[in-house]
């Protein structure tokens, strides 16, 4: 089932939460929400659920609006930041609640039921914990449970809000390998919502990226990583350094280095600011003042496979630089020598933006 | 159980205090205090029990029993129970609603409802009856009407009913807000995507997660609807046999002088006092078992 979104706005007072959002989702993908806390995400999930209403727009599913149909008949499953468990029921009544509350004309006989609970527990390899509450489950059990309760409906859409939000790292891989995995099993329409862009980055389909209520950009992940629409979306899929400079007949110039400004958001001249990843920098201890920006190292860091190395450039700014381990001994940076760094991959936008 | 921490922040508005380890006081201290405590309880509570049945018995148990098969003291009682039987599952009803419509729905208006359920309990119970009184009584707004269909209210069991529903309203409600209020929406929302039905909703998800909550709030409510006195003995008219109940009875009984058969009616009242704390302890233990279990 495909999700449309139409200019939707929503109000919580005077508070804008989501203003004009425009989406769409084809049948069968797997989208990420990524946004900052606060962005609009959970609302966005929540008004596709009919959960919440909309002072604006509509929301079509599978071509037909939304609002026509009561949430309970939208056939969307919905698995809740906080998994929302039934408390007083056992993991197996958890997943069978939505088949046992079918009428009577459509529910399935008892040990259908009981054989489509256990197939889910099976996927969600929890079959042998069947008959504890959910005060008795990790985290993670918590999680999976939520997620069986949502499936056995066989939803046509399935939304995840946060499903991996309060696990530690190792969990938080191997449950969203799963996710990809399981939706490549049965298809269904998705849509979660992260924080952490690794996350989108690995598992999604497409990338929504979202911000204070609008829909900063939306692609595919490298699409996104690659070709970000704006400084916003720059900065928040990954760790960016800023290099101040001029625009001048299409030729930038960043602390003495003369780049083509090719990548320019705008064909207009004047004070650009260069955005480049912080593993598009090369280090080297030889240069000229034209072709590459002096700087000093103020720091080594060894973090996992990376070698983290802060400079200060002549410009007076911060850098960060990640380097692969064999780079880095390669080059045995001294705290406190003079270097030269070489941005490779500059992308320019000509107003400052301010987060 | 399982680590609190996990516990306390899956379910909002369920904490528990760690025991006190590293706080506790000097033995000395501790010693005066619970010295001090059951002092207090022994003078206060256990001696005016014990007297109240010593009294009761002390021309023993013939006297006894027959001071509680006198035909007014058994109409006291099956007026009392008639009480409590129509006056608890009234408030349990409108107790459920009222808790449901406010800790589940946001409108306008609903501080002020809340404080209005709240209200029986904050005026004196005999204003309460005069105000039935007043309303009801034949001077009343409504009593040349319910003369001139011959409905007796006042100085009858209606009023009786009325009063004790009255001054018990907020018993079940106060129990299950606060309870609904901290468990919030997220279940009845999980239901309602998995297609549940509001009644559905209602009493597979919502009633099962308050159900101590709502026995708590009862024997409270019965409690208090069996014991009721100021707001009854107003609206009553004290008619021996018909429109007395158990603790105006022990009243009538004790301003005659008759000691024996007023303690021995009251100890009926206290017994069944007993069996409400009782009752009460238990539910509250497994209300705390299951907050332990962070269910
Ligand atoms: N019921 C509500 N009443 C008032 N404001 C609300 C309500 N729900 C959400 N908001 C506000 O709307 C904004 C967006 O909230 P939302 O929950 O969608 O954020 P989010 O992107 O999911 O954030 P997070 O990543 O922290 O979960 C927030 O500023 C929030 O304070
Ligand atoms: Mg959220």
């Amino acid at each position: 089932m495909s999700i449309e979104i139409e200019n939707v706005s929503k109000r919580f007072g005077a508070f804008a939460a989501l203003e004009d959002v425009s989406l769409s989702v084809p049948s069968g993908e797997l989208v990420a929400l990524l946004g900052p806390s606060g962005s609009g995400k959970t609302t966005l999930l929540r008004i596709i659920a009919g959960l919440e209403s909309v002072d604006e727009g509509k929301v079509l599913l599978n071509g037909e609006d939304a609002s026509l149909h009561d949430p309970r008949h939208r056939k969307v499953g919905f698995v809740f930041q906080h998994y929302a468990l039934f408390r007083h029921m056992t993991v197996f009544d958890n997943v069978a609640f939505g088949l046992s509350v079918k009428p009577k004309r459509t529910r399935p006989g008892k040990e259908v039921i009981r054989s489509k609970v256990f197939d889910l527990l099976k996927l969600i390899q929890m079959e042998h914990l069947w008959d504890r509450y959910p005060s008795q489950l990790s985290g993670g059990q918590r999680q999976r449970v939520a997620l069986a309760r949502a499936l056995a409906v066989e939803p046509q859409v399935l939304l995840l809000d946060e499903p991996f939000g309060a696990l530690d790292a190792k969990v938080r891989q191997e449950l969203r390998r799963w996710l990809r995995q399981l939706h490549d099993e049965i298809h269904v329409t998705s849509v979660f919502v992260t924080h952490d862009q690794e996350e989108a980055l690995e598992v999604a389909d497409r990338i929504v990226v979202m911000n204070r209520g609008k829909v900063e950009q939306e692609g595919t992940p490298s699409e996104v990583y690659d070709h970000p629409a704006n400084p916003f979306v720059f900065d928040f899929l990954g760790k960016v350094n800023l290099f101040h400079g001029r625009i001048d007949n299409g030729v930038a110039q960043l602390g003495g280095v003369r780049l083509p400004a090719s990548g320019s958001s705008s064909g207009t001249d004047g004070s650009a600011v260069g955005y480049v990843r912080s593993h598009d920098i090369d280090i080297s201890r030889h240069g000229s003042g034209s072709d590459a920006i002096a700087a000093q190292v103020r720091g080594v860091l060894r973090v996992g496979p990376l070698v983290r190395v802060d400079l200060l450039h002549a410009g007076g700014e911060q850098l960060e630089v990640d380097l692969s381990r064999d780079a880095a001994d390669r080059l045995a940076l001294q705290v406190g020598e003079q270097v030269f760094v070489r941005p490779r991959n500059v992308r320019f936008f000509v107003n400052d933006y301010q987060i | 159980m399982r680590s609190n921490d996990m516990n306390s922040s899956h379910y909002p508005g369920v904490f528990r205090v760690q025991k006190a380890g590293a706080l506790a006081e000097p033995l000395p201290v501790r010693l005066l205090l619970v010295a001090g405590t059951v002092l207090f309880l022994t003078l206060f509570l256990l001696l005016p029990l014990g007297a109240l049945f010593s009294e009761a018995l002390s021309k023993g148990w013939q006297e006894y029993r027959a001071a509680l098969l006198e035909p007014d003291a058994l109409s006291a009682m099956r007026l009392t129970l008639v009480t409590a039987v129509i006056c608890v599952p009234f408030n349990l009803f409108f107790g459920i609603v009222a808790s449901w419509c406010t800790a589940k729905f946001t409108f306008p208006g609903k501080s002020l409802l809340v404080t209005l359920i709240d209200l029986p309990f904050s005026v004196s119970p005999v204003v309460s009856g005069l105000v039935y009184v007043l309303v009801f009584g034949q001077q009343g707004w409504l009593g040349p009407w319910l003369q001139a269909h011959d409905i007796k209210i006042i100085f009858a069991v209606p009023g009786i009913v009325l009063a004790t529903v009255f001054v018990t309203f907020p018993s079940v409600a106060r129990e299950l807000i606060p309870l609904m209020e901290a468990q919030g929406r997220e279940e009845e929302e999980a239901a309602l995507t998995l297609g549940a039905g509001g009644l559905q909703t209602f009493f597979r998800v919502t009633l099962p997660n308050v159900k101590w909550g709502l026995l708590y709030g009862v024997i409270l409510c019965n409690a208090r609807a069996m014991g009721e006195f100021g707001a009854v003995s107003v609206v009553s008219g004290h008619v021996r046999g018909a429109t007395n109940t158990v603790p105006l009875q022990v009243e009538i009984l004790y301003n005659e002088y008759n000691f024996v058969a007023a303690f021995a009616v009251a100890s009926v009242l206290a017994l069944l006092a007993l069996v409400s704390l009782a009752l009460k302890t238990f539910t509250e233990w497994k209300m705390r078992q299951l907050q332990k279990a962070g269910a």
